[in-house]
């Protein structure tokens, strides 16, 4: 809901520039496909690159729409990975029911983790925005913030689904 | 006698557990590299936990649980004196928006702030380590699972946290 609220606070400012972002996820990915260590260096590379090459990019208001593309790049992947580890767990749980295991439900235990993980984000990156006050640079702060920890909790996702990067 | 029998077969095992010592140069060291190049110091969670799992001892169930256990207190020390050191400077702002008669009454707290933060963190933490070794309920390595979790998890706070120090 915060983050929500957030963007919409962003795209509102910028409502002609989002169609004139360069950006590419391309920078993103290249980095994780060399194995930079650590893999936390890359979530950032394309938001940086989309704010050199886009005209203006250096503009508070065109770092924020830049990183916050990146930032819906590593939504779409979290959206990905939390399906496919929810599928993986609800077969999971089935196959312990059906062999009679009482093991307390992975697929629960999952979701509880997302929900609590949710919560912690906004409530964090809220909390980094404010120790900029007022100035300009709460709103990119608060846009790579997301990024940042969205970008984390696909690689332990991903680390759960066995592939790392 | 049975009794006693155990307590001779457990004793060593007791004793090589207590043993395997945990020493955080590693990872201090790897600390002090890395931000003197500039560099992120996540690459250095672990160090000193690895170090310790090669020792004697190290790489058994205990051993392991006890090295990662050890890498996990010695980044809590980390994340308590960087929470501190937050929570003092955040109060002080909020006295100074507090004392500032045009605008007084009209910030919320950013120590309360901080603090929700940190208790949603820890909420979050265990819920995450809970769903790691969920799939590992019924077997021995539940307790390495959780405590490498435990111990990343809070190497990863109390970066975050020194971040947001070094951003004020």
């Amino acid at each position: 809901m915060k983050a929500a609220a957030f963007v919409l606070a962003i795209l509102a400012a910028a409502p002609a520039l989002a169609q004139d972002l360069a950006f590419s996820e391309a920078a993103t990915e290249a980095c994780l496909a060399d194995g930079a260590e650590p893999r936390e260096s890359c979530p950032g590379r394309s938001a940086g690159a989309c704010i050199e090459d886009t005209e203006g990019g250096y503009s508070t208001v065109s770092m924020g729409a830049c990183i916050w593309a990146e930032y819906q790049y590593w939504d779409d992947r979290l959206n990905a990975s939390y399906q496919e580890l929810v599928a993986r767990s609800e077969d999971a749980d089935a196959e312990n029911a059906a062999s009679g295991l009482a093991i307390a439900s992975q697929e629960q235990a999952l979701r509880e983790m997302q929900r609590a993980w949710i919560v912690f984000r906004d409530t964090a990156c809220d909390f980094e925005r404010s120790l900029w006050g007022g100035g300009t640079g709460a709103g990119p702060a608060g846009a790579d913030c997301l990024m940042q920890e969205t970008a984390r909790q696909v690689f332990r996702l991903d680390d759960a689904l066995g592939r790392g990067r | 006698m049975r009794a006693l029998g155990l307590i001779f077969i457990l004793w060593p095992l007791a004793a090589a557990a207590q043993d395997v010592p945990f020493d955080p140069a590693p990872t201090e060291t790897c600390i002090g590299e890395a931000t003197a190049g500039g560099l992120d110091p996540a690459v250095c969670v672990g160090r000193s936990a690895n170090a310790c799992q090669r020792q004697q001892g190290g790489d058994t169930t205990i051993g392991i649980v006890g090295c990662l256990g050890g890498e996990r207190d010695f980044w809590q020390g980390r994340l308590d004196i960087a929470y501190d050191a937050l929570l003092s400077r955040r109060r002080d702002f909020d006295a100074s928006i507090a004392g500032d008669a045009s605008s007084a009454g009209r910030y919320p707290s950013t120590a309360a702030a901080l603090a929700e933060q940190q208790a949603l963190w820890e909420a979050w933490r265990d819920a995450l380590c809970r769903s790691e070794w969920a799939p590992y309920a019924d077997g021995t390595i539940r307790g390495p699972i959780n405590a490498n979790c435990q111990m990343r998890e809070t190497a990863a706070q109390a970066l975050r946290l020194q971040r947001y120090l070094e951003e004020m």
